[in-house]
């Protein structure tokens, strides 16, 4: 059996780089840690077209597709068949996230207050600019070894 | 103290207005500077402005244009590098039918930018010099094309160095790798340096080339003063890195404030990727001009409103 250490980075298509750059970074307070095939080299190379941001501690990857790709419904929050992207932010932290999403426009889905014998104590489900589904949540079992995310 | 930026840094605030007010002229590499004369004089309506230490000098409105001979000239004619001048009407339409005369090719390319979507007429000078004819008033230079090779730092020097801001950009929209897919099937002419075909980095899918659009920024630096920055596809010669004055090269204009401001920038911000005080740079100040040249070893020239 693999003896995984954890995730190491993982990938979304997005619509618009910059717009994608620009919305995880004023959401999520990401930093952008290197952009792919925006140099010589990579152009050489073939390589994909992403930029990587950091999000606490891991590589998120945002990637341009090769073609269009189709947009899902934008009144729809939660996902395709359940799928998303899942963050956690501290207790403290959730409230500010909910008021900067209302601030922003951003159309969401919550907060929704989870079972209380359950890992997950409130989310709210949005999409980003690329049609992408994000849960935000925070975590009654929260005391992990793990940095939350910080999102000011 | 120098202040260090990079991607991460966010766009200035504090930059003056208007660095640089306007297109003074260009320096262009031709192997013959009395073929090239007549190019621009008699096909394209160029008047005589005399002579600089660099080459004959002719004038199309406020701004000069500078033809240096040298054996090799680095016109990079597949690339996105080019000098787009602006005709008035009837001078654009003269200059037609001469290109029309000499059998000289002209293309009409669709555009990206959309304030160039009606100004898509292009041809070259006789070295291959790539030239676009834009229709307005008056004439002059209209915009520039250059290549660099990491539009990353290209973007932090023209922006954060010189202050310009981003006008749009290509290659960062999925709309953009569509419009490849059109290019690559031959159902999209597009000009040279704005979509390439590259080889896959995986050969997961069977498919050995994959068209791309070619990363393009556009940077203003003031009201009419634009630059299109293309990502140069291949390592071509660069000049020696102590170099800070050469051909070929963009020449703005801009007061002597505006030029007191452009060196302190100059001395003040600085970029990991250029090279330090130890080689003379990042610039040479001469009198009433600065000499710089960019991330991609562009050489440019900052002028007080005088002829270079």
């Amino acid at each position: 059996m693999a003896q995984i250490e954890s995730i190491s980075h993982s990938g979304i298509n997005v619509v618009d780089l910059k717009e994608a750059e620009d919305f995880y970074a004023d959401i999520f307070g990401t930093t952008v840690t290197n952009r792919v095939n925006f140099n010589t080299d990579d152009a050489r190379r073939g390589r994909s077209v992403h930029t990587s941001v950091l999000v606490a501690d891991w590589l998120f990857a945002l990637a341009l597709p090769k073609s269009t790709m189709p947009m899902p419904d934008p009144a729809k929050a939660r996902g395709i068949g359940g799928f998303r992207h899942g963050f956690r932010v501290d207790r403290e932290r959730f409230a500010p996230l909910v008021e900067r999403l209302r601030e922003r426009g951003i159309p969401f889905e919550g907060p929704v207050s989870h079972p209380e014998h359950g890992p997950l104590g409130e989310s709210v489900y949005f999409q980003d600019p690329g049609g992408n589904f994000i849960e935000v949540c925070w975590r009654r079992d929260e005391v992990r070894s793990g940095a939350a995310l910080d999102v000011g | 103290m120098p202040t260090l930026v990079d991607v991460r840094t966010p766009a200035p605030r504090d930059v003056p207005a208007s660095l640089a007010r306007g297109f003074a002229g260009a320096v262009v590499e031709v192997v013959d500077a009395g073929r090239a004369c007549a190019f621009y004089r008699e096909v394209l309506g160029f008047s005589d402005a005399g002579a600089s230490a660099e080459g004959p000098r002719l004038r199309i409105g406020d701004a000069t244009l500078v033809l240096h001979e040298c054996d090799a000239p680095r016109t990079l004619p597949e690339t996105g590098a080019h000098h787009a001048y602006r005709l008035p009407a009837a001078q654009l339409r003269a200059a037609l039918e001469r290109l029309a005369e000499r059998g000289t090719d002209v293309h009409r390319y669709r555009e990206d930018r959309a304030a160039e979507e009606r100004s898509n007429v292009y041809c070259a000078d006789p070295d291959g010099n790539r030239i676009q004819l834009v229709e307005g008033a008056p004439a002059g230079i209209d915009h520039a094309g250059i290549e660099t090779h990491d539009m990353e730092w290209a973007e932090i020097y023209w922006t954060q160095v010189l202050g310009g801001r981003v006008e749009g950009r290509v290659g960062w929209h999925m709309d953009d790798y569509e419009r490849a897919i059109a290019w690559g099937a031959g159902q999209d002419e597009r000009a040279p340096g704005t979509r390439r075909w590259d080889k896959r980095y995986t050969t997961i899918e069977g498919q050995a080339r994959l068209p791309r659009p070619n990363v393009q920024t556009f940077v203003t630096l003031a009201e009419g003063v634009t630059v299109a920055i293309f990502l140069a596809t291949e390592h071509r010669q660069e000049p020696p890195r102590e170099r800070w004055r050469g051909t070929p090269r963009l020449v703005f204009a801009t007061s002597a404030q505006g030029l007191a401001d452009i060196e302190r920038r100059l001395r003040e911000v600085r970029l990991r990727c250029l090279a330090s005080s130890d080689f003379g740079g990042p610039f040479i100040r001469d009198d009433a001009a600065i000499f710089a040249r960019d991330t991609g070893g562009n050489f440019l020239e900052f002028r007080v409103d005088t002829p270079s």
